[in-house]
């Protein structure tokens, strides 16, 4: 009876847990990308509570702490963290924070993707180019939407030549300008993805090879340089959102 | 550097008068096969080098403000690994590249 249960685990290729309940044939990166979403949802709910419950402002003493405040404490690191990025990047009023909502959501579903696959039998939904391009895009459309918002019409001005050229000159410049910064632009989701995808699947790859050379102690350190790598691309995502919503909100004042 | 470049010369030339020698073997299955080997070893040795000259450069420069300053190393590192991770990204693409001509072969 055990070694019915087994064949199917010994069969796949890869050991994951979802296919030790027969869902072997779903993709890793949709059971992944709903794992991920709903723990976030859960962690954030756990926040929420334990900031109504408790006083908002004022830390326990360490001894007091329970769990929801150890998860609370976790959180606000990681916001103020971002806040102070972004707000450093867009110090005009503080108007960086108005973008919080979208930022942090993103550092934290790309980090805990990454991290969750460095454990046996997970794969991270990120080493598939379809959630990295789904977060990509939304990152792109929303900053050409934030520059419509904020800048109005004169946002379209950026892809066309600066004003003060002689009128004969201007369309010329300006239809150059317009093919170099469409293709600098639309090349944007696609380095997004692609970073993030070469960097978790080559991590994974590197790791699996050295798993076969040698079972014992070396593949530590691929593990300590995998976390390193998960975090510092969770970074970079998150730093370049940033940096373009900033590029294209900017206007004189 | 004159014998440098004598030398090189001389090895390109011997490569060129071997390539009719691997054709008239009738080697890899279509005409072009046997360039996509030599095509995916390039791609990753020209990515590797580029790559680590690059993050040579940012790590010197690093390196060099930390020994101004020793009390920002802290405020240096971040910004260093954030230029290695760029330049990493760009080798990735190479690898990726060579990843799919490798499945040509």
């Amino acid at each position: 009876m055990l070694l019915e249960m087994a064949k199917p685990v010994l069969a796949a290729e890869t050991f994951t847990w979802w296919g030790l309940l027969g869902y072997e044939d779903v993709p890793f990166y949709m059971i992944m990308g709903w794992v991920v979403t709903a723990l976030l949802v859960f962690v954030s709910l756990l926040v929420n509570v334990s900031l109504k419950k408790g006083d908002p402002v004022v830390p326990k003493a360490p001894a007091d702490m329970g769990l929801l405040d150890w998860v609370r404490h976790l959180f606000e690191m990681v916001v103020e963290t971002m806040v102070e990025l972004l707000d450093s990047l867009m110090p005009h009023h503080h108007e960086g924070r108005g973008y919080a909502w979208l930022i942090i959501p993103i550092f934290l579903y790309i980090l805990i993707n990454n991290l969750m696959g460095l454990a046996p039998g997970f794969e991270p939904a990120t080493s598939n180019a379809n959630t990295n391009f789904a977060v990509a895009i939304t990152v792109f459309v929303l900053y050409n939407a934030f520059g419509f918002w904020k800048v109005g019409p004169g946002y379209a001005r950026h892809f066309w030549a600066p004003p003060g050229l002689p009128i004969f000159i201007a369309p010329v410049i300006g239809l150059l300008l317009l093919g170099i910064e469409l293709v600098g632009h639309g090349f944007r989701p696609v380095t997004l993805t692609l970073r993030l995808f070469g960097n978790m699947t080559g991590d994974h790859v590197a790791f699996t090879t050295f798993l076969g050379l040698v079972p014992l102690g070396v593949p530590v350190i691929f593990l300590m340089l995998g976390l390193l790598v998960c975090a510092v691309q969770a970074y970079v995502f998150t730093l370049l959102s940033s940096v373009y919503i900033t590029l294209a909100t900017s206007h004189e004042h | 550097m004159k014998k440098f470049a004598f030398g090189v010369l001389t090895v390109a030339a011997v490569m060129a008068m071997a390539v009719p020698a691997f054709a008239a073997e009738g080697g890899a299955g279509s005409s072009n096969g046997l360039f996509i080997p030599i095509g995916v070893g390039l791609t990753l040795g020209l990515a590797a080098f580029a790559s680590a000259f690059g993050q040579g450069r940012a790590a010197s420069a690093a390196l060099d403000g930390i020994a101004r300053n020793p009390a920002a190393a802290g405020k240096i590192q971040v910004p260093m690994i954030l230029g290695l991770a760029f330049m990493e990204a760009l080798t990735i693409f190479a690898w990726l590249v060579a990843r799919d001509l490798v499945g040509k072969i």
